[in-house]
């Protein structure tokens, strides 16, 4: 019994104490991490839709665990729209953000937030050579994949030999569109 | 005089990787570059350290029975400092770094050396032993990224050492890569083992 009652205060002593430890750990440490958080969303904003920080203002319209969207505004007007979608990619989730047009016209420009696809080849998404193709895009989500380079704003074409992994960012960037403009269309009633 | 012994020893003679074989999931997972190693080698230093010399200090008031937990939960505390601190000062290494930083709590080489050292030796002597341990493991992922990163990716630590006639294997990088290096550096390291002995 006496044996018992040691066990439990010694290990109660010490989940407590580490507990105590770790929230005064916290206090110095979660200011900092939630800036950079803050900081790495601006600067994905300002590469995707060419906000600028200085005179720019973004507004959060909708934060999900798999959707971000977000109104980037310039004095009163909305200037673009920013879109973080995610998905499964080859090996692992793909997340991404692109920026488009206020009326959806076209896609601005297009960036890869995570990814752990093959080096080499699905993980040339990240590669600017694939993700300047995005400027000009048409935003109507229903983009098509297509083998050969292609002028066409409604195809995108794939990175060979990564078949899945551009399927998988064509199809997160369609089904994001969809979900925006819907939003979009619910706010605007 | 023993306590150097203490120091050196996780250097080479009780090598944690390629002599015990243990924390094989960061050995093979992050040294595919130099920077993710140090990273995660500071980190087990910071780790390893910091619980040996807490479970050293607390060793004679812990009851057997519940050793193993206690040991954990100082691990674990120091790990989630670690964590949080990468978090905040080097939001770049962090990511990189992923879910291995937290998976540090469940290293081998940590609750081991808690197991077999601190917990029965003094505070001066589990730290050293730490200490050479963290050596001993910082060599090992050095070797191990060092030839991964140069030969998967051609360049060292971010700069290049092989020139552009090289085409690096890509193999290397890949988890397929780290099983090939961690055997061959076994093997070497055997090999010149058994030609001292001998």
């Amino acid at each position: 019994m006496k044996d018992s009652l040691r066990m439990i205060a010694v290990l109660t002593f010490f989940a407590v104490l580490s507990g105590g430890i770790l929230g005064w750990f916290n206090t110095f440490t979660e200011k900092r991490v939630k800036e950079n958080k803050l900081r790495e969303l601006i600067a994905s904003l300002q590469s995707v839709t060419g906000m600028d920080p200085n005179t720019d203002t973004y507004k959060i319209v909708r934060k999900d665990k798999d959707f971000e969207l977000y109104r980037i505004i310039s004095g009163t007007e909305t200037k673009a729209y920013a879109v973080v979608g995610e998905g499964n990619g080859y090996q692992d989730k793909i997340r991404l953000i692109f920026g488009v047009k206020p009326d959806f016209s076209e896609i601005i420009a297009l960036k890869i937030l995570e990814e752990k696809e093959t080096p080499g080849l699905g993980a040339r998404i990240e590669e600017e050579g694939y993700l300047k193709q995005w400027k000009g895009k048409a935003a109507n989500g229903s983009l098509k994949l297509v083998k050969t380079p292609t002028e066409n704003p409604y195809e995108v074409q794939a990175i060979s030999g990564a078949t899945i992994s551009s399927t998988a960012v064509l199809d997160i960037v369609n089904k994001s569109v969809a979900r925006a403009k819907k939003l979009i269309k619910e706010a605007g009633k | 005089m023993k306590l150097w012994k203490e120091f050196i020893k996780g250097w080479w003679k009780e090598n944690p990787v390629f002599v015990m074989v243990l924390g094989m999931c960061p050995t093979l997972a992050v040294t595919n570059s130099v920077k993710n190693a140090i990273g995660m080698i500071g980190a087990v230093a910071f780790v390893l350290v910091g619980s040996s010399f807490i479970v050293s200090v607390i060793r004679k008031m812990v009851p057997n029975q519940v050793r193993i937990a206690t040991f954990i939960v100082v691990i674990a505390t120091f790990v989630t400092m670690a964590d949080r601190y990468l978090a905040a000062y080097y939001p770049d290494l962090s990511k990189a770094l992923g879910p291995y930083v937290p998976l540090i709590v469940v290293n081998c080489i940590i609750l081991g050396r808690q197991e077999a050292f601190a917990s029965k030796n003094g505070v001066v002597a589990s730290v050293l032993d730490a200490l050479g341990m963290s050596m001993g493991f910082g060599i090992a992922l050095m070797l191990m990224s060092s030839v991964r990163e140069i030969l998967g990716s051609g360049t060292w630590l971010g700069m290049r050492v092989l020139g552009s006639w090289y085409i690096p294997w890509q193999v290397m990088i890949l988890p397929a890569g780290a099983f090939f290096v961690l055997g061959f550096l076994i093997w070497g390291f055997n090999s010149i083992n058994k030609a001292f002995k001998g």
